[in-house]
């Protein structure tokens, strides 16, 4: 591992111990809920990074799509960060879809219930699990190309689910940052939010990178494989002297 | 809420630790794998 990389990493780890205890021993707990609240503060992280790097999916998917005829090393980056990213958004999707169901089961007495918000949420992780589960099981040289078509499509759930607590009503909460006037929460919660997202946006990008990296180098050896192939081709000196 | 509020507090912080662990896990399975696979 790149020396950057165990230098992201210390600074990661610290950014996350300070958010830990913030969250924890710091801030006070909430006046309605009381500690129970405190998931907030490893939930909001875990959307934040869920958006970030579905986003970043569907950015490489479209500079996949827009380049894999053309620019062939460009098109591995991007196919390679598109997997990486999308990993890493269905394990954050994955902990605020767990993280928010504990917190359901403390407050609202229930682990689930069918409302647009997590509803949407639920639909939005399986679309990413199934565009993972097409990756690694269909093969065949347009495999690249119809996962980065339903990337495209399934990041339209993404507006949906940010919506949804807008557009209709639920049990999950109205928006809390970003909401109808007086929403949002008291300022002196704010550093705990703020030292946790930070850490767990860091902590995606680590991962991410190490993923991307894995990913890239298992994509070029395939491509060393194929062209080395085709250069044992039987046909293919005859081709070549063709020209 | 009080003991309730605070063992659902507990599991929400470890399962988020230990899904983030179990993926990082994977990942540098990965990782070690393409890097011996590189050389």
């Amino acid at each position: 591992m790149k020396l950057w990389r165990w230098l992201w990493l210390v600074a990661t780890l610290g950014v996350l111990a300070e958010g830990f205890r913030v969250a924890l021993f710091v801030v006070p707990p909430d006046a309605a809920q009381g500690n129970v609240q405190r998931i907030f503060y490893y939930h909001i992280p875990s959307w934040a990074g869920m958006g970030l790097f579905f986003a970043i999916n569907l950015g490489c998917s479209l500079v996949y799509l827009a380049v894999r005829n053309g620019n062939q090393a460009l098109a591995i980056k991007a196919d390679s960060l598109a997997v990486a990213s999308a990993e890493m958004g269905v394990v954050f999707c994955f902990i605020g879809l767990v993280t928010g169901s504990l917190w359901g089961r403390a407050v609202w007495g229930i682990w689930w219930t069918w409302d647009a918000r997590l509803t949407s949420t639920l639909v939005l992780w399986l679309i990413y699990v199934a565009y993972l589960l097409l990756r690694r099981f269909a093969a065949g040289p347009q495999m690249r190309t119809l996962a980065a078509v339903m990337a495209i499509f399934g990041y339209l759930d993404v507006p949906l689910v940010y919506f949804s607590t807008r557009w209709w009503r639920t049990q999950h909460p109205a928006p809390v940052f970003g909401g109808a006037p007086g929403s949002g929460i008291d300022p002196s919660m704010m550093p705990a939010v703020w030292w946790n997202l930070a850490g767990w946006l860091m902590w995606g990008i680590f991962v991410a990178s190490l993923r991307y990296v894995s990913e890239y180098r298992a994509q070029k050896a395939e491509q060393n494989e194929a062209l080395k192939a085709l250069d044992f081709a039987p046909g293919h000196a005859q081709i070549a002297g063709g020209r | 809420m009080g003991d309730i509020g605070h063992r659902h507090l507990v599991l929400a912080y470890a399962a988020t630790i230990l899904i983030h662990l179990v993926y990082l896990g994977y990942v540098a399975v990965k990782f070690q794998a393409a890097k011996r696979a590189a050389k």
